[in-house]
């Protein structure tokens, strides 16, 4: 009965396509995949030059060690570029080919368009297929776009903030990697005073076996801008590993507001090594809401600089762990201004021998006056062979401030299942009301569908775990 | 080249040698220093930005045949409990031999040099069914230079005892800012149905580098009471971990820290639950004024046999100057879902509203400060229920409590 409703779970984003594509590259990496993945972009040759340069990182740097294994992953094995049999960029879901246009749709995305969104992106492989924003949001300056596309536009503004401020390539060894061999993606930028309130989207599909794919993501919201981008992510099951490396990088201005919410729910054999960084200005705030359900193995720590004066960062995560899989996630917050404020809302549910992991940093550094931070972590256990760990670094180098952190691991409360059970429902019923409410300061922060999503996710996740 | 010549196994041969021990003994000495040289140098840094500056602390100026032989821990105990020499107690006690380096294991440089040098050993070993009201008194003055000492503490079954440790220092005359090194190493067994108060007050002088590693086991249904108070020396280490490694044991592990000047502490305190129903409650509080420098980390890990367990871990750290520093790191590795587990850390100032409310009837900042910190203390110095402890400490606080 299980094994049956995981299958059905998993469907939608377990449906492979055939494979075609007008270019795919031999697996491992070499510096001529990095250049021919240049040229074929018809790149700058200081962007040729960049990813070179993260790929002599890439080589020096260390994987890391002090989380969780990532021996079997073999990054010769992993194939770094495709280009699907599709036009780029397209502007109507019409011109993409029928079996990619149908994966998105049954994705939900072409729906959620007509409905709510201002903006989708959407990337297939290693490039970006379809793009379209609303008019009246480019008729006020809105920029959104596919990376690569912006690269060619807004070349200067790509090269001021492209993996520079941000997120450096040295930062780590996958972040190195993803210098390399970026492809895709997405580019906002939101002009001053602009409040885009629909929310802007975009979608990144693994189709083929043992792909990697590396989109960028860079978001510049100027002076007192608003925005709120929405990512969703997903891939077939495959028997060989996939590798995940994206890079979003969010430049959040003066008095500007920017929020960013991913659901990602890639296939559990996916090597999930993504990076997040946002740098936040005086009076700017960045708004994290992220879900982590699927990939084999995910770490992944969003990261806020807070380095103007009343800068602020709100967090909220959750991660579900289930059978084989590794979820450690986190937040890292440094709080390098005075009156900085940061709040981490972490929640985690582990299954079926499944191990998740809170791994966080705080920061305060000299000066970073007045600043508060209070950081939450529940985790919830659903049986006795499942994990669960909570690594909260706090490094405190500043005394006027306010700082708390609280963690709490344990099982669904007996009382409340047998009180639900009191009242006519049944032990499954129950424990998913209490699952359902365990996730709702979380589930609540989400755009509607994908508050419905995360929800029946849940739902289906959690049938059957009672005998 | 220097150390390679000073660091040989035939220190160790004369080490024991001079005083007659057990091959056992030379034995774990002697794996020690294997693993002293295989080891790599000691780093102290911990996650992105905290590190610690032990520069100035050199173990190849410590020549192991040089430290003084007099001994300088005095243990004052009632009967029917037995103190004695480890060299003696090793054959003359039989658990002694069985429990001797058994808890402790080996894994830092610092700690494998003091495992393989150590001069001062000492047993105390508390028979079935004694129960003490007075408390056992361990007391170490350290008057000259480097020391390392290893004490082993059993408690048998249905025991219930107090014991107060105190590690102080002479003002040693050291010239052009000289500094010493002690290491300690301690092994406390609780056997089963027993309860174990243990106090330490260490108040090295500022010279001291101090290392302090200890380990105890805790067997069915009893209790381990600690009270560790990290007061002096310049640096100290203090790593104390329990295993509550009996069905229905537990272990309430208090701590308390108060730095002033440049002194660092580097505090790990763990509790592993290996058994079934253990409970435990962990709680730090420490003050850091000038430009101290402390860093936590804690953790309770709960094993996959461990079900009906709860854990409990709390650090509370006061700032009482702009130039203080103070990381946490409280961590949990939960492997079984029948446990309560919860932790929190605080990092902060002395409570506005309460300084406000006390300036307010009238008393200066400064005082109000100092009775809001021995206000924040007041509650651990309770733990331990000897009053001329108590008072020691309450002194102590007070005596630090200089708000600038």
């Amino acid at each position: 009965m299980q094994e049956q409703i995981l299958e059905i779970n998993r469907e939608r984003y377990d449906h492979k396509n055939e494979e075609r594509h007008l270019y795919k590259a031999k697996p491992g990496l070499n510096e001529d995949i990095i250049r021919e993945i240049s040229s074929s972009k018809n790149e700058p040759e200081w962007m040729l030059q960049k990813r070179l340069k993260c790929f002599e990182i890439f080589k020096k740097l260390p994987t890391p060690t002090w989380g969780p294994s990532l021996d079997e992953l073999d990054l010769n094995k992993i194939i770094y570029f495709i280009r699907a049999d599709a036009k780029k960029n397209s502007k109507s879901w019409e011109e993409l080919p029928d079996d990619i246009k149908k994966t998105f749709e049954r994705l939900g995305i072409p729906e959620a368009e007509r409905k709510v969104l201002g903006g989708v992106g959407a990337q297939y492989e290693s490039e970006v297929i379809y793009h379209n924003l609303r008019k009246d949001l480019e008729n006020q300056g809105v920029v959104f776009l596919d990376c690569d596309v912006a690269l060619q536009q807004y070349p200067e503004l790509v090269k001021k903030y492209f993996m520079t401020s941000c997120v450096s390539p040295s930062l780590h060894k996958f972040a190195a990697l993803h210098g390399a061999v970026w492809s895709g993606g997405t580019f906002i930028y939101v002009p001053k005073g602009v409040k885009v309130i629909t929310p802007l989207q975009a979608y990144f599909r693994m189709n083929a076996e043992k792909m990697g794919q590396f989109e960028h993501t860079l978001i510049i919201i100027d002076e007192g801008a608003e925005c709120h981008y929405i990512e969703g992510c997903s891939a077939p099951q495959y028997a060989s590993s996939s590798l995940h490396a994206g890079c979003v990088e969010i430049h959040v201005l003066k008095n500007a507001r920017a929020r960013y919410s991913s659901i990602e729910n890639w296939s559990r054999n996916t090597y999930n090594l993504n990076t997040k960084r946002a740098n936040v200005d005086e009076n700017g705030v960045i708004e994290w809401i992220n879900g982590n359900m699927g990939s084999h193995v995910t770490m992944l720590y969003p990261t806020s600089v807070l380095r103007g004066r009343n800068a602020k960062s709100d967090y909220i995560g959750i991660a579900f762990a289930g059978k084989g899989q590794n979820q450690d996630t986190g937040t890292k917050v440094y709080h390098l201004a005075p009156n900085t404020t940061s709040t981490v809302k972490a929640k985690s549910i582990s299954k079926d021998g499944g191990i998740t992991t809170y791994r966080g940093l705080l920061m305060i550094s000299k000066g970073a006056m007045n600043s508060k931070s209070s950081v939450n972590c529940d985790a919830l256990m659903m049986d006795n062979i499942s994990k669960s760990n909570t690594v909260p670094y706090m490094e405190v180098k500043e005394d006027k401030v306010d700082i708390g952190h609280e963690a709490t691991v344990g099982k669904i409360s007996e009382e409340q299942v047998f009180y639900l059970m009191s009242r006519g429902l049944s032990e499954e019923q129950a424990t998913q009301m209490i699952v359902s409410g365990f996730i709702e300061p979380i589930v609540k922060q989400l755009p509607l569908e994908y508050a419905v999503e995360l929800n029946r996710l849940i739902e289906l996740e959690m049938e059957g775990s009672l005998g | 080249m220097e150390s390679k010549i000073l660091f040989s196994n035939e220190i160790v041969e004369k080490i024991s040698s001079r005083y007659s021990e057990d091959s056992l003994i030379k034995d774990r000495r002697l794996k020690a220093l294997e693993i002293f040289h295989q080891l790599p140098e000691p780093k102290f840094r911990y996650g992105i930005s905290i590190t610690l500056d032990i520069s100035g602390l050199d173990l190849n100026k410590i020549n192991p045949l040089e430290i003084s032989e007099r001994d300088t821990v005095e243990i004052k105990a009632e009967k029917p409990v037995i103190v004695e020499d480890i060299r003696k107690a090793i054959t003359s006690i039989p658990d002694v031999r069985e429990y001797f380096m058994k808890a402790i294991s080996v894994d830092n440089k610092i700690d494998a040099f003091t495992a393989a040098f150590w001069q001062n050993g000492k047993v105390v070993y508390v028979p079935k069914g004694t129960v003490l009201k007075k408390p056992i008194e361990i007391v170490s003055k350290i008057d000259s230079g480097n020391m390392m000492e290893y004490v082993l503490i059993i408690v048998d079954d249905s025991s219930e005892v107090t014991i107060i440790e105190d590690l102080s220092s002479e003002t040693i005359n050291t010239s052009k800012g000289e500094v010493c090194f002690s290491g300690k190493l301690a092994e406390i067994v609780v056997k089963e149905n027993s309860i174990m108060h243990y106090a330490s007050i260490q108040n090295l002088g500022m010279e001291f580098f101090n290392f302090v590693k200890k380990r105890a086991i805790v067997g069915a249904d009893s209790t381990l009471n600690w009270l560790d108070c990290c007061l002096g020396s310049r640096y100290t280490r203090a790593d104390i971990i329990t295993r509550l490694s009996g069905r229905g044991s537990s272990t309430n592990n208090y701590g308390l820290f108060f730095g002033t000047g440049s002194q660092q502490f580097d505090l790990n305190v763990g509790t592993i639950h290996a058994e079934r129903n253990t409970v435990c409650d962990m709680m730090t509080k420490g003050a850091l004024n000038d430009r101290a420098k402390a860093v936590y980390t804690g953790l309770v890990k709960i094993n996959a046999n461990a079900a009906n367990s709860n854990g409990y871990q709390k650090e509370d750290t006061l700032l009482l100057s702009p130039d203080a520093e103070a990381d946490s790191i409280p961590q949990l590795e939960i492997d079984n879902n029948e446990v309560k587990c919860t932790h929190g850390a605080t990092v902060g100032q002395v409570d506005k509203e309460k300084l406000f409310y006390l300036m307010s009837r009238g008393i200066p900042a400064n005082e109000s400060k100092k009775i809001l910190v021995e206000g924040f203390f007041e509650p651990m110095i309770q733990k331990i229920a000897v009053e001329n402890v108590q008072n020691k400490l309450r002194e102590i606080v007070a005596e630090r409590v200089v708000i600038r």
